[in-house]
């Protein structure tokens, strides 16, 4: 009932946004037969507009943060790399908690979002379950985690792993794709890219390569 | 040929590390082409599971592997056999299955030096199947004693890179690749790009070459952005696939990139 719910409200919002990123990906998931990888969302290029539903039911549009820096990061609470509890994972190590701290720093009208596109029924787990589970982790950090259970909005930003992170600048034009920060965590790049975009710059560097477990999008049968 | 022997039995890890997805059943010591002493690690993956390249694609991670080794020793870059491709609806990997082996590499400044140490090595690794997980095993590897065997062309069943033979050129010029190799009768080539920080293939990777009348060629756009470089030199590197299988031939490809014009300020000139 919860997840018909939270589906109606993703769908209402989608068609009264309009985004054509996302309606275009939309009909692509009537179509199976047709699916295509999605192409990558560019550095230098408008970031796809959505509205997905957050784990606690509230509905969350990019365009409320307009004038903002916004940072996505693609999460799981299943994945050692992002959210499970690990020697690597970017959440359990306190790197997450390190990079949104240096974020407000850098620039506290930063909006930070976590986008968890795992499908409904990812490893035996309900989107009630994944968002409960999701929430315990990020929760507490106050980040909140929008719900892309179709993994539309995934699809349209070429989400790819867990973590992978899209930084969308006060223009609405995405400004860094890549991984959060190193493996190691020594090099923080979120926040040095949110740092450049406080002060009028292009971070360098714009892309780095993401690391993590694939982002499990619903496969066709 | 009892020294061969008695060099694959004492250069046998102790202990090995295990976890459910990915073992650590052997490391041996053998002599690589250019003279240098090399570890190689043979790992056995679960079947339906998955490790990865250097360069793992969509998504995914390599191993690692850190190595304690006496002064004057140093590790060598890790040389990795061909990859599978694996390619679903969503993501585009390149892995290895089942046995593989992983070539590490040794030097010294005396050229062709004999380790004569146990090195430690720390390993760690990433496996996925629907999920991933992440293993870790510290290892202990004896020092060879007498002379090192030659490294075979294929271990389990997967090759390892040569180098561009006499008469095949490999460059770069105005932000474009270039490929001219012999063709020696496996049907396709494909170029399989590995991780370069600020230079990428345009298109998808790996990318189609051209295989007609006895030549293998490619000509293919390269993006290439200093400033995301991160201050290493830009290079590009990867593997000239022959044919399909993991067992075909494959060839190394490292040509660094002297032309740092980033085009973000000014686009290439073709």
């Amino acid at each position: 009932m919860k997840k018909n719910c939270l589906l109606s409200m993703f769908a209402a919002s989608v068609l009264a946004l309009g985004a054509v990123a996302i309606a275009a990906n939309s009909e692509q998931d009537k179509k199976p037969s047709k699916e295509v990888k999605a192409e990558k969302a560019e550095i230098g290029k408008p970031a796809p507009a959505f509205t997905l539903t957050t784990a606690e039911g509230k509905s969350v549009s990019l365009s409320d943060f307009a004038g903002k820096t916004v940072v996505l990061e693609w999460f799981s609470p299943y994945c050692p790399w992002s959210g499970m509890e690990s020697d690597d994972s970017y959440w359990s190590t306190g790197r997450a908690a390190k990079v949104v701290s240096g974020i407000k720093q850098a620039d506290p009208d930063a909006v930070y979002l976590c986008i968890n596109s795992n499908f409904d029924g990812y490893d035996g787990k309900s989107a009630s379950e994944n968002g409960k589970d999701s929430m315990a982790i990020v929760g507490s950090v106050g980040v909140p985690v929008l719900l892309d259970l179709t993994g539309v909005v995934g699809k349209a930003y070429g989400a790819k792993s867990t973590p992978h992170v899209f930084i969308v600048n006060t223009k609405g034009v995405l400004a860094y794709i890549g991984a959060p920060t190193t493996k190691d965590g020594k090099e923080l790049f979120a926040v040095e890219a949110v740092k450049a975009i406080k002060e009028g710059k292009d971070p360098k560097p714009a892309e780095t390569k993401n690391y993590g477990c694939g982002v499990k999008y619903q496969k066709k049968a | 040929m009892i020294q061969a022997l008695l060099v694959l039995m004492l250069a046998t890890v102790l202990p090995i590390g295990n976890t459910e997805q990915v073992r650590v059943h052997g490391v041996a010591w053998h002599r690589l082409p250019d003279g240098r002493a090399a570890m190689v690690v043979r790992f056995h993956v679960k079947p339906g599971w998955h490790m990865f390249w250097t360069n793992p694609g969509d998504s995914g991670a390599p191993p690692e592997v850190k190595a304690i080794l006496p002064a004057g020793w140093k590790l060598g870059e890790p040389i990795w056999p061909r990859p599978r491709i694996l390619d679903d609806d969503h993501e585009t990997v390149f892995v290895h299955e089942g046995e593989w082996a992983w070539l590490l590499p040794i030097h010294s400044d005396s050229a062709g030096a004999t380790p004569n140490f146990e090195v430690e090595l720390q390993l760690k690794w990433m496996a996925c199947q629907d999920a991933c997980v992440v293993g870790r095993t510290s290892v202990r590897v004896a020092a060879p004693t007498g002379d090192l065997t030659p490294l075979p062309h294929q271990m389990d069943g997967g090759s390892y890179p040569t180098t561009l033979a006499a008469g095949d050129s490999a460059k770069v010029v105005d932000h474009v690749l270039h490929l001219d190799l012999a063709d020696t009768g496996h049907g396709s080539a494909t170029f399989l790009q590995g991780v370069d920080p600020g230079v990428d293939v345009v298109g998808s990777n790996p990318v189609a070459c051209t295989v007609e009348q006895g030549r293998i060629t490619l000509a293919n756009d390269l993006r290439i952005r200093a400033n995301n470089a991160r201050g290493k030199p830009l290079a590009i590197h990867g593997l000239v696939l022959l044919g399909t299988k993991i067992s075909d031939p494959c060839i190394a490809i490292r040509l660094p990139i002297s032309d740092t014009n980033d085009p973000v300020q000014g686009q290439p000139s073709h």
